[in-house]
């Protein structure tokens, strides 16, 4: 039983389309959504939003905070900041993330560093690793494959 | 009567004047379509974080303790939000919004309120600079096409200022984009948001995680965030039809001004050569005479 994904930011909508499954990074942990689902609500923390149909991995985003809505049919993602991995600029995600490093190695280390720069190096670790993993793995529908 | 010198000076300048003003309507009419097309792409979010908002508001779990983001309290100083533009040349855009934050600020005062000010633009920055300097922190040089990043820091501070108890009430003044003729300016209350029914019936029974509490505040957030950002689309929007209205209005001055000149350009330039045979006939007239 598919279930339709919507992916909304407050700049646009972003996606909208069937997955038979989408996996969630919700602040109690990843949680992968089928159809049927019960009716849900939970907050998102930084990490990555799959989209699997047929037992394959269909689409891969990058998400940063936000809120989702599970209803039998139909999740609603209220994303703060959400990017297509295909969009994401590995060149420019790896200089925010070199950055967010250095700003957070001048502080002394995570534990005495301003949260604002630690949110910063979190959320381009994240972005980084949603990205290579993608690129990684041939034969999937990537720019240039 | 001017000399035909000066009239084409004249018209030279006009013309010149008159390229300017069709380039910055041109200008204005593009970005004011992009702006609208934001203000549409920006509804989806906002009406699902005011469902789910006010969706959780009414839970008889979260109704005990709501967010103090929703709890009204007695209001002590109020903050007007004024959205206006960065730039003129735009009509009556600016004063009108203007004039508008003018009248919340002294309806703020006249029920003995304190009142400060978040001006986003240059123009109402520099108006509550001049006559009214009440401000609590200013926003400029945002850009054309604003992202949620970009309004980030905005967000922040009426939020955690609110929470901290600087104001107790936040208005949002904006231009709210009616068509391309009419732009009205706009008051809304920001905060404390308003507990209201959710638009679109919900499942009536949710799981949260980790708890409504937390979706309830990430929520209130998101909504606030989005208004401004919608406000801010708003108003963009109406800036740029404003700009391309009065930019049409001077290019169609413009020309009529240029067929005037060239009237009398016409005009001074036949009499100088009426003035010129005469004499050429005189001088002619008076030689036969001599002769």
């Amino acid at each position: 039983m598919p279930i339709k994904v919507e992916i909304v930011t407050p700049e646009r909508l972003l996606m909208s389309r069937d997955a038979d499954m989408v996996v969630l990074p919700g602040e109690a942990g990843q949680m992968g959504v089928m159809g049927g689902h019960a009716p849900l609500m939970t907050t998102l923390v930084t990490g990555e939003i799959l989209l699997y149909e047929n037992d394959e991995e269909q689409e891969a985003l990058f998400v940063n905070g936000g809120i989702a809505e599970v209803r039998p049919d139909v999740v609603t993602i209220l994303a703060d900041v959400a990017e297509r991995v295909d969009d994401i600029d590995i060149q420019r995600a790896e200089a925010a993330r070199e950055r967010a490093e250095a700003s957070v190695a001048e502080a002394g280390g995570a534990a005495s560093a301003p949260p604002v720069h630690v949110a910063a190096l979190r959320r381009s670790q994240v972005r980084l690793r949603v990205a290579r993993r993608r690129r990684a793995r041939p034969g999937m529908n990537t720019p240039g494959n | 009567m001017a000399s035909t010198r000066e009239i084409r000076r004249r018209i030279k300048s006009v013309a010149n004047i008159e390229q300017v003003t069709r380039a910055m309507e041109a200008v204005a009419a593009s970005r004011m379509r992009r702006a609208q097309q934001m203000v549409t792409a920006a509804r989806p979010f906002s009406e699902k974080a005011f469902d789910v908002l006010h969706y959780i508001a009414r839970l008889p779990v979260v109704e005990a303790s709501l967010s103090e983001l929703m709890t009204p309290r007695p209001v002590r100083k109020g903050c007007v939000v004024l959205v206006s533009g960065d730039r003129g040349l735009a009509g009556g855009f600016n004063a009108n919004v203007i004039r508008k934050g003018q009248q919340e600020v002294a309806a703020l005062r006249a029920e003995n309120r304190e009142v400060c000010a978040i001006p986003i633009g240059r123009k109402g920055r520099d108006w509550f600079q001049r006559y009214d300097p009440v401000i609590h922190a200013e926003f400029m040089g945002i850009p054309d096409s604003p992202t949620r990043s970009d309004i980030a820091a905005i967000t922040r501070v009426v939020i955690d200022d609110f929470r901290a108890g600087a104001f107790d009430e936040v208005r949002l003044v904006y231009t709210d984009f009616v068509n391309t003729l009419v732009q009205t300016p706009t008051v809304v209350k920001l905060l404390p948001v308003e507990p209201a029914e959710p638009s679109v019936p919900m499942a009536p029974d949710y799981i949260f995680e980790p708890d409504p509490q937390t979706v309830l505040e990430r929520a209130i957030f998101e909504f606030t965030e989005v208004q401004i950002l919608q406000a801010i689309y708003e108003s963009l929007a109406s800036e740029h039809s404003a700009r391309m209205v009065a930019m049409r209005n001077a290019s169609e001055a413009a020309q009529e001004l240029l067929e005037e000149l060239n009237l009398r350009f016409n005009k001074a330039r036949q009499e100088g050569i009426t003035s010129e045979l005469m004499d050429i006939v005189g001088g002619v007239s008076a030689l036969e005479q001599a002769t």
